[in-house]
């Protein structure tokens, strides 16, 4: 019953601790709480002994593990060892046990146990490295104290055996661990124990330091120059704060959990006290202070094991020593170091460089030359920026592929990048709350640079990967591209603003701060203020719509910062995390990038300044339209590119004037007649509500009065309106022109409402056409299905005679096609037509099967129109 | 009780919703979907080489509601994301045979 009472006592006294902590957020929590267990132990195992007499196989209770290291967390397990001098008879160790361990068992104590004598103990050790590490952390609690301490030497003199051996499989372990928790789930909710950076990395060391020089307390490190003077005492205040941290988690979830879930950061961060500032919210700081020190950690752990660990294991490799030319560095050990401080004071540029040849070279940094780089610092002024030497170097390690020790990362971790870029520091450790940023601002910059290299690697298996790296090899010049990938949030160090708009600004001044030229930080600023504007675009509009398409050729204006932007994109939510690039997404932004290149490219707005002379045009267009109307600006917003682009500036005064009437009017259409006395050809502009049909009838109803069309153009604006231009020679009788056209007028309307039949008036008119004209040429058809994104492209070559127009365009009704665009010419008899056109019931381009149907029918009319001729003649 | 299924464009994810929530529907599960119909993916040419888009991007908006309510959902749903070209895409309806609401342990109409 006595133990039962002390077990009581210990889980009041564990309940009181655990208020204070969480009253107070004391630190030696952890170490009292091993205490606290200690005394259980030493008294539950003194009144056992007082109590029986039959004990007479020596043994000792020793603490494993993080019990071991007076490292208790909260909910962790008791991890302890019942060591015996001979192995126990089968009821013996049980009796022990039973007494010690039931009592803590019923009041939900959470013990791990075993029982071993000295060699079982060194066996078990050799064949398990779990086993191996938690004995490493062994400490004697109560029991035969020189059993103990036989242990311990036996122990030792295994370790001393092989000691490298150890050392590289805890690190291989550790490789692993790295692997499995290093993924990016991990960084959104990242795991306190055994993510990168977490206490498994601090126990990682500790067992290094054990192993290699006998580590008793923490301070050894310093001592055996393995962390600075200013290292330690963060390297200490970071174990302490994610230790406090773990703590939490563990009273919060009220069991042995390490993974900080996202309504876990919200609950620790106010339970910490954290207050929000400089626009972040408490629970951003948190993040933000618990990431800086996770890193750190994690860059402490490299470089201990990069110290300790690395050479042997390259040597098995035999890789060989690499050399360096640059003056002042030195390869040693396979890592990457000044020569000496004199060296960096002689030549400041050593301080960019050695990132270069680091990267170039992929040897990592030693930990001197990191302390170096980090107390030179001051050395990086605007003299050293301007430095074309220094700029190069930056701008090499933008292209340097991802690797564990990346040169950005390792720049990043010294405070070189905000050494270079001030700016950079704002953002260095900014974290958004969210699902979806998985890096804090700084390193995801980093990783959006490295992502570019992703992209075109083939070895990364993206589906794309060789359309990326073909848009890569024409972006030039890259480092001007490189720099906006780096840069692209910069803006977020800013608050209020959008970052984007902030972000173009910023740098501008950062470039001009490197002497950057003009007409390059202009490309780079466009590029940042626009770096969300695609992925917006392809998921906000209708990409199958030719207007959302062209908007984007607009604001994009240049095929090579279209390319720019769109690998920007792909790279910026490749480092983003695993919600943000999806192929889901990824296939819109391509679409949307080959659908507009297309149109930069190929279209009419792929000559030079095309963009320009659009947007100054269509000022001008709007601005002589305000004197005859108040809605000019809407007009002009109703007008496609294509169709600005291609008509001059009085045809669409014209067109405008036609539309206001028509608004105004209950017609199916408007006209105007443009007289040229001199040629003898009259223009003849229309402005209709679309329908189907519109074009081939007026073609028609040219033909019947007598007047032969020469070009004609048609487009179609953006609110169902129809405009096009016909020029054809002028009627016969010009002395009663206007009744003429009056008659054209009158005939048309009634085409409209298919009161006349337009096909037979047709039809007699050319009688005789081709017995006249015995010469001859081949009819050619071609429908091409790819130069466009929205409409089947369809040229037809023939010859020319009455009515050709009205046959063709009636025969494309009849096959259930729009006509969106055409143009329409003829050269002596020889006629080349082009139509714009998308199927009615279906929308969009015309399928392979019908393009062929199609082809072939409008060969057999052509060639239909001709025999009926001949036959009736 | 019937279970509607609307595949459709992804920009017009907003105005759907917004038009169900009009209609009082305020419950549906959205998700990013990959597939295609008539519209049967696109190509687009670079340099010589195609880029199939055999499955073309879509989002699908699932709505559980009552039977009398249906038809009225259909036409909103239809009416908020046409856009009148290639790919507006289709709209789903099925009988719904038993629903159950997993916090009370509610069923049927009263789980909807």
């Amino acid at each position: 019953m006595k133990i039962k009472t002390l077990a009581s006592e210990l889980s009041e006294k564990k309940e009181k601790l655990s208020e204070v902590f969480l009253n107070s957020g004391e630190e030696s929590f952890n170490k009292n709480l091993s205490e606290l267990y200690d005394e259980y132990f030493v008294k539950s195992l003194e009144y056992i002994l007082e109590n029986s007499t039959l004990f007479t196989n020596p043994f000792a209770l020793v603490a494993l593990g993080g019990y071991g290291r007076q490292e208790q967390a909260p909910h962790s397990d008791i991890d302890l060892l019942f060591l015996f001098e001979n192995s126990p008879q089968e009821d013996e160790a049980e009796k022990i046990v039973r007494q010690i361990l039931y009592p803590l068992w019923d009041y939900k104590f959470t013990i791990g146990y075993s029982t071993r004598t000295i060699s079982t103990c060194i066996k078990e050790a050799k064949s398990d490295l779990f086993n191996f590490t938690s004995m490493l952390d062994s400490r004697f609690i109560c029991g035969c104290s020189s059993l103990y301490f036989k242990f311990a030497e036996k122990f030792r003199a295994y370790i001393s055996k092989s000691p490298k051996k150890f050392i590289e499989k805890i690190i291989l372990q550790s490789e692993k661990r790295h692997n499995e928790y290093g993924n990016s789930e991990y960084l959104l909710e990242p795991d306190i124990k055994n993510g990168m950076g977490g206490l498994r990395d601090y126990h990682t060391i500790r067992w290094i330091g054990k192993i290699n020089f006998n580590l008793n307390e923490l301070k050894d490190f310093q001592y055996q120059g393995y962390l600075s003077e200013s290292e330690y005492p963060e390297f200490i205040e970071s174990l302490e704060f994610i230790t406090r941290v773990r703590n939490h988690l563990h009273f919060l979830t009220k069991r042995n959990s390490d993974k900080l879930h996202f309504d876990h950061q919200l609950k620790i961060a106010s339970r910490l006290g954290v207050i929000g500032k400089d626009g972040k919210t408490p629970v951003e700081s948190f993040l933000g202070e618990l990431h800086l020190r996770m890193n750190f950690l994690k860059e402490i752990v490299l470089m201990i094991q990069n110290e300790i660990g690395r050479p042997k294991k390259l040597g098995i490799k035999r890789v060989y020593k690499k050399l360096t030319k640059v003056e002042g560095l030195e390869i040693k050990n396979n890592l990457l170091g000044f020569k000496n401080s004199k060296a960096i004071i002689k030549d400041p540029s050593l301080l960019i460089e050695i990132f270069k040849v680091s990267g170039l070279k992929k040897v990592p940094l030693n930990s001197e030359s990191k302390r170096l780089v980090h107390d030179f610092g001051y050395l990086v002024d605007d003299q050293f920026r301007k430095n074309q030497k220094n700029i190069r170097a930056f701008e090499k390690t933008l292209t340097i592929p991802y690797t564990e020790n990346h040169p950005l990362d390792s720049m990043l971790n010294t405070g070189m990048l905000s050494y270079m870029i001030s700016e950079f520091k704002e953002i260095t450790n900014r974290i958004e709350y969210n699902d979806y940023h998985i890096y804090s601002v700084g390193r995801h910059s980093i990783r959006a640079v490295q992502s570019v290299q992703r992209l075109i690697s083939d070895k990364e298996g993206l589906k794309n990967s060789d359309l990326y790296s073909s848009v890569y090899s024409e972006i030039r010049p890259k480092r001007v591209f490189l720099w906006a990938v780096f840069l692209h949030d910069i803006g977020k160090g800013q608050k209020g603003e959008d970052h984007s708009i902030s972000g173009a600004r910023t740098a501008k001044k950062i470039l001009k701060r490197f002497g950057i030229k003009k007409e390059y930080i202009d490309t780079i600023s466009f590029l940042i203020e626009n770096h969300l504007y695609l992925v917006k675009t392809a998921t906000r509009r209708d990409i199958f719509d030719e207007e959302t398409i062209i908007a984007c050729a607009v604001k994009t204006k240049t095929a090579i910062q279209l390319k720019m932007l769109y690998l920007l994109t792909l790279a910026d939510s490749m480092a983003t995390g695993p919600k943000a690039w999806t192929e889901w997404n990824e296939s819109l932004v391509t679409s949307l990038f080959l659908k507009t290149l297309r149109v930069l490219e190929n279209g009419s707005l792929s000559a030079p300044n095309a963009i320009y002379h659009l947007e100054k045009k269509a000022g001008e267009i709007t601005s002589s339209l305000k004197k005859i109307t108040e809605n000019a600006e809407d007009i002009v917003a109703g007008m496609p590119p294509t169709y600005i682009f291609e008509l001059s500036n009085s045809d669409i005064l014209v067109h405008s004037q036609l539309y206001i009437k028509l608004l105004k009017s209950d017609r199916l259409f408007v006209m105007e007649v443009e007289k040229n006395k001199d040629s003898g050809l009259r223009r003849v502009f229309f402005c209709a509500k679309d329908r189907p049909g519109f074009f081939s009838n007026a073609a028609g109803v040219f033909t019947i009065n007598n007047m032969d069309i020469l070009d004609s153009r048609a487009f179609g604006w953006k609110n169902s309106i129809a405009l096009s231009i016909f020029t054809v020679t002028a009627p016969l009788d010009t002395v009663y022109e206007s009744e003429i056209w009056d008659k054209t007028r009158q005939d048309l309307e009634k085409a409209l409402e298919n009161e006349i039949d337009l096909k037979s008036a047709v039809k007699s008119r050319k009688q005789g056409f081709f017995k006249k004209n015995i010469f001859n040429s081949k009819d050619y058809v071609k429908i091409d299905n790819d130069s466009s994104s929205f409409y089947s492209i369809i040229e037809v070559h023939t010859k020319d005679y009455p009515g050709l127009l009205f046959e063709l365009t009636n025969l494309l009704f009849r096959f259930g096609i729009d006509i969106k665009n055409a143009k329409i010419g003829t050269k002596v008899l020889q006629v080349v037509d082009v139509f714009y056109v998308s199927s009615i019931k279906e929308g969009g381009k015309l399928s392979k099967e019908k393009c062929e149907k199609l082809r072939i029918e409008i060969l057999k009319e052509l060639s239909k129109i001709r025999e009926e001729d001949y036959e009736e003649n | 009780m019937k279970k509607i299924e609307a595949i459709i464009k992804p920009f017009k994810v907003d105005d759907v919703k917004e038009a169900l929530n009009e209609i009082g529907i305020e419950g549906m599960t959205v998700s990013e979907v990959k597939g295609y119909g008539r519209q049967k993916g696109h190509k687009e040419i670079y340099r010589g080489a195609e880029y199939v888009v055999d499955f073309v991007p879509k989002v699908k908006i699932e709505v559980a509601l009552r039977a009398d309510r249906a038809e009225e959902a259909v036409r909103i749903i239809r009416e908020a994301a046409k856009t009148d070209n290639i790919g507006d895409g289709k709209i789903f309806v099925s009988n719904l045979e038993r629903v159950v609401r997993i916090r009370t342990g509610e069923i049927d109409e009263d789980a909807l």
